[in-house]
């Protein structure tokens, strides 16, 4: 072993020095994104229920039932409502419950009181939650275009991802909000509460068309259901699509819900 | 060696004034005031519920205080130029399992502008041969060990540790009191909680003791063994009882058989003071007051007195 040498106090340590620069916030935020996508990839009891369930979805019924919506064609639809269910899943549980299990257990504490500035550790979940939707998209594409009939070009299939990839944002502020709300031992059960009826509502399931007017009327003020409508467009499945409503309703989502999200850390972060 | 300036001046790194702490209406800490120097090593005891954790997560800024002023290293507790100087090691059970030792580590140092050497940092926490290993498979021990170097890995001057030995063995924890010589050598300063007063006997040089959340005392250990435990001389010597009460230091004397005892609060004059009156003096024994017995007895006549 080499000789022990130490110099524990910094040589520099006036304030100017220990600031950080863009360059090192963007390391950091580098390798935290990379670690938090690495965490849930070695998780089995994650990434594979993460995954599995919206590829089984997809294989279920859109390639061996191969069950028509309307004038939609079923393997589109299905592409679609599948990667739609991932991708808000990785979103809520993978962000919404993980914040709350790291309250719980005093993880998200020791990266309070550390030096890295907060906002990039729930940044990087984003990040991991993005890229488990590209990655959820991008098996069903390859899944739709090895056993099913789509015939999506690959122009097609980039704006899929990066309509999945930008829908996700909402949901993710939303799984702050929510683990930053409940505890530890609820978190599952709160989100299971909402993720499965705004699953329902915003017409992934079933399609929204067939529910009676009052019911449609929620649907539109969901966030999945515009997601939905989005992705649908993407791949040209939608008949009548107002992009742009769809996309300011998103961000609309997207900034409240942080606005609520920030509020919520702040209370919990001066209890 | 460049040191802080905080640590040139020898001047508090911490102060801490009038600080008041409240949990909807229960008070957590109340009216609580101290100082701690630079390259010193405060120890903070109490029983469980006494405010430690509290005043710990206010130090690191994890908590505001209700009321009152907390400085640490210049500024507001928690200000990021503060952040970039402490390491906090917690009592933590969520570390995530399936990351490495290397990632863990890190990923913390990346958090610094000038942090340890990855090698330095495992050789420090004594994790060496266990990089690859992911925080799942480590044992208590060794979950600790990487809590402490998650602690060190920025290059702190000032260091929070709570429970630092909790789930150590007696060699890890030695080592780790070896480290912590070590960087307070080097004028790292160190705020630790604990219940070990092995460990605060062996770490102290600035004891606060807490007692429902107010401090009954703040000094040195030598303060607290001084004025609330007595050192127990006994010998077997000719010099009469009530004689040697009433020497300076003597709080009690008894005599059982051939042995006195005498319970002093200063050994050293009392012991020089027996041999010069009686040479013939056999079978002297001194066992000196620990810190344990002074905080039992401190507690105890605090508990009599509220």
């Amino acid at each position: 072993m080499p000789i022990y040498t130490y110099l524990p106090v910094p040589t520099m340590t006036t304030k100017s020095a220990l600031r950080y620069n863009l360059l090192h916030l963007l390391r950091i935020l580098y390798t935290e994104s990379k670690l938090e996508v690495i965490k849930c990839l070695r998780l089995p009891a994650f990434s594979s229920s993460i995954l599995s369930f919206p590829l089984i979805v997809y294989i279920v019924c859109g390639v061996l039932i191969d069950i028509n919506v309307q004038e939609i064609r079923a393997d589109h639809y299905w592409l679609v409502a599948a990667s739609s269910i991932g991708m808000i899943g990785t979103a809520l549980f993978g962000f919404g419950v993980y914040i709350a299990i790291e309250r719980g257990q005093g993880w998200l504490l020791l990266k309070r009181v550390s030096p890295l500035p907060v906002y990039i550790h729930f940044l990087a979940k984003a990040f991991m939650a993005i890229v488990f939707c590209a990655l959820i998209t991008s098996l069903l594409v390859v899944i739709a275009l090895t056993f099913g009939s789509t015939d999506l070009g690959i122009k097609q299939i980039c704006v899929l991802i990066l309509t999945q990839m930008f829908c996700s944002l909402p949901f993710c502020m939303l799984g702050l909000v929510i683990g930053c709300a409940v505890s530890a031992n609820s978190a599952h059960a709160i989100v299971n509460l909402i993720y499965l009826p705004m699953l329902f509502l915003s017409g992934i399931i079933v399609p929204y068309t067939y529910f009676p007017p009052w019911l449609q009327g929620i649907a539109h003020y969901l966030p999945s259901f515009h997601t939905v409508q989005l992705a649908l467009s993407s791949i040209d499945a939608a008949t009548t699509v107002n992009v742009f409503l769809h996309v300011s309703v998103l961000i609309v989502y997207t900034f409240v819900l942080l606005g609520i999200g920030v509020i919520v850390y702040r209370k919990m972060e001066n209890v | 060696m460049n040191l802080p300036t905080h640590t040139q001046m020898n001047s508090a790194v911490i102060r801490v004034s009038d600080v008041t702490k409240k949990f909807s209406n229960q008070v957590a800490l109340d009216r609580v005031s101290f100082e701690v120097k630079a390259a010193a090593n405060c120890v903070l005891l109490g029983p469980n519920g006494a405010g430690k954790s509290t005043l710990l997560n206010l130090l690191t800024g994890a908590l505001q205080p209700s009321a009152g002023r907390i400085s640490v290293l210049n500024n507001s507790a928690g200000h990021p130029s503060t952040r970039r100087q402490t390491g906090v090691m917690l009592q933590i059970s969520g570390v995530p399992q399936t990351l490495t030792i290397t990632e863990h580590i890190n990923s913390f140092r990346s958090y610094y502008v000038q942090p340890l050497s990855f090698s330095e940092v495992i050789q420090l926490s004594q994790l060496g041969g266990l990089e690859k290993k992911k925080y799942s498979a480590l044992s208590v021990g060794q979950k600790q060990k990487l809590h402490f170097a998650l602690a060190i890995c920025g290059r702190p001057s000032l260091l929070f540790l709570d429970e630092p030995s909790s789930s150590l063995d007696v060699q890890s924890r030695h080592h780790l009191w070896e480290q912590i010589d070590k960087l307070r050598a080097n004028g790292c300063t160190f705020v630790v909680s604990t219940h070990d007063f092995q460990e605060a006997e062996r770490l102290a040089d600035h004891v606060v003791v807490f007692h429902e959340g107010s401090i009954i005392l703040n000094g040195t250990p030598e303060d607290l063994q001084a004025n609330f435990a007595d050192s127990r001389i006994s010998c077997d010597t000719s010099l009469d009882p009530t004689e040697l009460a009433k020497l300076p230091h003597v709080k009690r004397v008894e005599k059982i058989d051939n042995v006195t005892r005498l319970y002093v609060n200063e050994v050293e004059n009392t012991v020089r003071h027996i041999l010069s009156k009686d040479s013939t003096t056999s079978q002297l024994e001194v066992k000196c007051a620990t810190i344990e017995d002074a905080y039992l007895h401190l507690l105890t006549r605090t508990d009599h007195d509220n």
